[in-house]
């Protein structure tokens, strides 16, 4: 379990985050929703290690986040940012043979796994090109990439606990409609590898087609917790949209979110 | 990087398509066959080393150096050779390879590419220590074992240059990545402080401090003797050993110090060996060579150019491209106005010069694009 406990983060004297727990297992996709500054990406990067918290911890598998290495860390958990950066004109393989993070046996191996993870995320053909001649959602594919072959070099070198979660800060940020879904699909195969998946989203549609599980957050405390069905109700998320949401069925049965833009408060 | 070696066409980066607002635009990239570019450097390098020892006031044919080598060369040859020439290209090797790598490393960590150990002032912290231990330190240096005393140069040097060093990361960290602008500011900065305090000690030094002091204002591999060659030589040598290394937190750097993280690099210790290498590097060849400009700037550039953006071909490459530049540059002062030696940093900032005002010019004209 990948596992916020008793979470509390200050950031310039504002508490982003108040007592929030929740866990994240493998082989599981969890959806985390939410309005703006609810703390989403604020619990994303805690639970990734980047924050020390004011209160609370993270625990990876029970052991303390804040007493790994960033190399243990790294074999464990994969991160995805949001809008991830790169000032070099590495090409979209050598992007993704970054997320090489233990030594490999042989460089065939090592390449292998590059291009499985290439393949995985239909960058194949545009393996040599310059990530920074491609486009915003190419490039955001060849991050993801990179995160897939971290997953498996960590599995490669620790198969008992390496490689096990996934954390993606709004995956379908940049992406079409088509995009949006592949993406989620790449997360899904991950997860049926075993891997736990933690997707910060913003499109209530896609939480309710792909999780397995919501929690949902608002001014930095966990309103609810569960699976879509239970989690995207109207009750809850009008209260903490604040506007009137309908919840109908969608074409395979699970909730379908039309919100009713119109009836927003006007600021 | 190995992966990325397995086709070897030419390749133009840059190609038409959408741009993200966080991302630069790629330069040309001309090989991408790293090992031949390797060669090329390797090969350009070996050129420049032999003309060097070739081409002066006195010209040695190959053939005679041949002999030299077996002992069979006639002694005003031997002496000119072994006294002046060797050490001297000696000297230019650790001077153009510790001042390429730190310029990677620099350009490396702080995802500037303007990013140059002159540029940014590190030269010129280096200037001081070595300047204050001239004026102050005669006394010291007297005290201190024979040992010791001629270590007191380049340990002064290297506090200067890590002085400063510290002082631009910490003025980048906030952000993590520093505006083109931002880096320049800090070092006109630490430059101008850095020169009051030179300046300041140059106006309490007599005469025979005055003429070492000249040395300083440009740099030059004129005080090429055993001694410093094996000093700087010894020094460059460890810091580039530490730097070579570094290629995999290289490259994961450009991605963000945050990502650089979350794929297992310790970000604050990488920087601290960053930093820690590259004013080791300029601190040792600025104590026996002065101040050289540009080399930091521009052997970098031609590296990533011939090799990509990958560092583990860059580190090396950028070393043998640093090699060349400044031989070269050497053997242009030299053969210029025989028998007199302009210093060195007129070559190097003729040509470092004008390269940094395009790159500057090229950046700007992309931010306001």
């Amino acid at each position: 379990m990948l596992e916020a406990v008793a979470l509390t983060v200050r950031r310039g004297g504002r508490e982003t985050l108040s007592s929030v727990s929740l866990a994240l297992a493998p082989g599981e996709v969890l959806a985390v929703c939410g309005p703006n500054g609810a703390g989403k990406s604020t619990l994303l990067a805690a639970l990734a290690g980047d924050l020390r918290p004011a209160c609370g911890e993270i625990r990876i598998d029970g052991a303390p986040a804040a007493r790994l290495s960033a190399h243990a860390m790294a074999v464990r958990r994969a991160v995805l940012e949001q809008a991830p950066a790169l000032s070099a004109p590495f090409t979209a393989r050598e992007l993704a043979a970054l997320g090489l993070v233990s030594r490999i046996p042989t460089p065939a191996e090592a390449a292998a796994m590059v291009a499985r993870a290439l393949e995985a995320t239909g960058l194949a053909r545009l393996a040599d090109r310059p990530a920074t001649a491609l486009s915003g959602g190419e490039q955001a594919r060849a991050h993801f990439a990179r995160a897939l072959v971290q997953i498996a070099c960590g599995r490669a070198e620790d198969p008992a606990r390496g490689g096990r979660y996934l954390l993606l800060d709004e995956p379908t940020a940049s992406l079409d409609l088509a995009r949006q879904a592949g993406a989620m699909q790449a997360a899904r195969r991950a997860r049926d590898g075993g891997v736990g998946v933690l997707a910060v989203l913003h499109d209530l549609n896609l939480a309710a087609a792909f999780a397995d599980r919501v929690a949902l957050l608002a001014a930095g405390r966990l309103v609810a917790v569960g699976t879509p069905a239970e989690v995207l109700t109207p009750g809850l998320l009008g209260e903490v949209y604040g506007l009137p949401i309908s919840v109908g069925t969608g074409p395979r049965g699970g909730p379908a979110i039309a919100p009713d833009f119109s009836a927003a408060a006007a600021t | 990087m190995s992966l990325a070696g397995a086709e070897g066409e030419v390749r133009a980066a840059g190609a038409p398509g959408a741009r993200e607002p966080r991302t630069r635009r790629p330069g040309l990239r001309v090989v991408t066959r790293p090992a031949l570019a390797l060669a090329a450097l390797a090969l350009a390098a070996l050129c420049a080393l032999l003309a060097e020892l070739v081409y002066g006031p006195v010209h040695i044919p190959l053939a005679d150096i041949l002999a030299a080598l077996r002992g069979e060369a006639d002694r005003a040859t031997e002496a000119i050779l072994l006294q002046i020439r060797a050490p001297r290209a000696a000297l230019g090797v650790a001077v153009g390879a510790g001042l390429a790598l730190a310029g990677t490393a620099l350009q490396g960590v702080l995802r500037n590419p303007l990013a140059d150990p002159q540029l940014i002032g590190v030269s010129a912290g280096a200037s001081v220590g070595a300047v204050a231990v001239i004026v102050f330190g005669g006394g010291l240096v007297a005290a201190l074992p024979a040992g010791l005393g001629l270590w007191a140069l380049p340990a002064a040097a290297f506090l200067g240059a890590a002085a400063v060093t510290a002082f631009v990361f910490g003025f980048s960290r906030r952000a993590g990545e520093t505006s083109v602008a931002t880096l320049i500011l800090a070092g006109v900065a630490a430059n101008a402080i850095a020169m009051a305090g030179v300046g300041a000690m140059v106006f309490s030094a007599d005469d025979q401090q005055l003429r070492e002091l000249t040395f300083w204002t440009m740099g030059g591999l004129g005080a090429a003797g055993p001694v410093p060659v094996a000093v700087a030589g010894g020094a460059a040598l460890i810091a580039g050993a530490g730097l070579m290394r570094m290629g995999r937190a290289l490259d994961l750097l450009q991605l963000g110090e945050r990502a650089a993280f979350h794929a297992g690099l310790d970000v604050e210790r990488a920087k601290f060996a960053a930093a820690g290498w590259s004013a080791l590097a300029v601190g040792a060849v600025t104590a026996f060579a002065g101040p050289i400009g540009f080399i930091g700037l521009c052997a970098p550039h031609l590296a990533r150019l011939m090799v990509g953006p990958g560092h583990r071909a860059v580190l090396p490459a950028a070393a043998l491209a640093g090699v060349a530049l400044t031989l070269a540059a050497d053997l242009v002062v030299r053969t210029a106005v025989p028998p007199a030696e302009p210093p060195i940093g007129i070559a190097t900032s003729l040509i470092g010069g004008p390269f940094f005002l395009w790159l500057l010019m090229s950046r700007l004209r992309r931010s306001h694009a």
